[in-house]
């Protein structure tokens, strides 16, 4: 079954929406049970997290700037919108600001689903949307300096 | 005075995040913006997307579009793409003009046109993306409709004024030299719900048609009589506008 017709096949659910950008450290374990749902047997999880090296060159930590009250508003509309189109039961979309370590989560996506498959493609789809679309720039801190990031990766 | 707010880069050449910029269209306030912060953030800038109050620029429009309240600009982001080009996905991109010598003279405040726009977004997905006064002359309407359908592209024109029967009235005669193919039915709906109201109706002359991938309407002068107009034929324009596009 494809996870358009599954959607279809499925009750109508009432998405639930967890969107927003965050100054502090994204707690998965929390994110993930803020959506978690009984009639609802597939969550996916995508972390995008800090990575190192970039190009070959060394890098200590990201800085996240976003045209806050935009993205906020975006990030929510991608999330209800992503949610409507596969039949989610609740799509989360969280995105950090500010300064995040290596290894630390920069963004988290949840696709929550009746079955598996429509949460895999919808959280595939859903960050993507994210990343393309978000007022949200980063800019990476080297040991030899600070790039603002402007290519696709 | 339009406020510009900048992001990431273009906010770190700048030293600052916002800016209050006098200008009267989107090219005149690039510019000074560019004078203020050097050569580097004018570099910087020429990759940036450009949004005036919700709405995003092409480089085509520039120097035609209002500068309005909030201007921003945006660097590229990481994920990459390119807004500019996405947009166009999203709602019916809209241009309006005023045809009217008192209101290209200053003499009074255009009413119609933003009882136009405000109409317009009250029952469509659309985005205004474009909006001048010229006065009654075939000229200069000819060159702003041909500027906004072959050059900015736009999905729909909405002209209102020089409908009538008064000597200066010749946006009609305008719109049909550049129309490629008339929609003469848009304009009888127009009319025939026109005339419920007044008999005076049957002295407009709108027309309609299609230019390039462009819809043009023209619709009366006064404030009531254009957004009547345009109530008539609301509905039936993202059909119409999708028909032209195909």
């Amino acid at each position: 079954m494809t996870a358009e017709s599954a959607a279809k096949s499925a009750a109508k659910l009432h998405p639930r929406i967890v969107a927003g950008l965050s100054a502090s450290p994204l707690n998965l374990v929390d994110l993930v049970d803020s959506v978690r749902r009984d009639d609802c047997g597939g969550i996916v999880v995508f972390e995008g997290t800090v990575r190192t090296p970039n190009h070959g060159q060394q890098v200590l930590a990201l800085e996240y700037e976003a045209w806050e009250e935009r993205a906020q508003t975006q990030l929510h509309t991608f999330a209800t919108e992503v949610a409507e189109e596969f039949g989610l039961g609740a799509a989360l979309a969280m995105h950090r600001v500010g300064r995040v370590e290596v290894g630390d989560p920069a963004v988290v996506i949840v696709a929550v689903a009746v079955h598996r498959r429509a949460a895999f493609e919808a959280a595939s789809v859903l960050i993507d949307r994210v990343k393309a679309e978000g007022w949200i720039w980063k800019k990476e801190l080297r040991v030899d300096g600070q790039v603002w990031i402007d290519s696709c990766e | 005075m339009t406020q510009v707010l900048l992001f990431a880069q273009a906010r770190e050449i700048a030293g600052t995040r916002s800016v209050n910029i006098d200008g009267v269209t989107v090219a005149e306030v690039l510019a000074a913006a560019d004078m203020l912060f050097g050569s580097e953030f004018a570099q910087l800038r020429l990759h940036c997307t450009v949004m005036v109050d919700e709405v995003i620029l092409l480089g085509s429009e520039f120097a035609t579009a209002s500068a309005g309240t909030e201007l921003a600009i945006l660097p590229p982001v990481s994920g990459g793409s390119d807004h500019a080009r996405d947009h166009s996905s999203s709602g019916m991109r809209v241009a309006v003009l005023t045809v009217s010598d008192r209101a290209s003279a200053g003499e009074y405040e255009d009413l119609t046109g933003p009882a136009v726009e405000a109409t317009l977004l009250s029952v469509l997905d659309a985005q205004v993306v474009l909006r001048a006064v010229v006065p009654d002359e075939r000229s200069a309407i000819v060159k702003i409709l041909i500027q906004w359908c072959d050059v900015d592209q736009v999905d729909l024109v909405l002209t209102n004024g020089g409908t009538g029967l008064a000597p200066r009235d010749v946006t009609p005669e305008a719109t049909r030299e550049v129309l490629e193919v008339e929609a003469p039915g848009i304009g009888e709906l127009m009319r025939s719900v026109g005339l419920k109201h007044t008999a005076l109706a049957a002295l407009s002359r709108q027309y309609a048609g299609r230019r390039g991938k462009t819809l043009i309407v023209n619709l009366p002068g006064s404030v009531a009589g254009a957004t009547e107009s345009l109530e008539a034929v609301i509905q039936i324009l993202p059909h119409a506008c999708a028909t032209v596009r195909s």
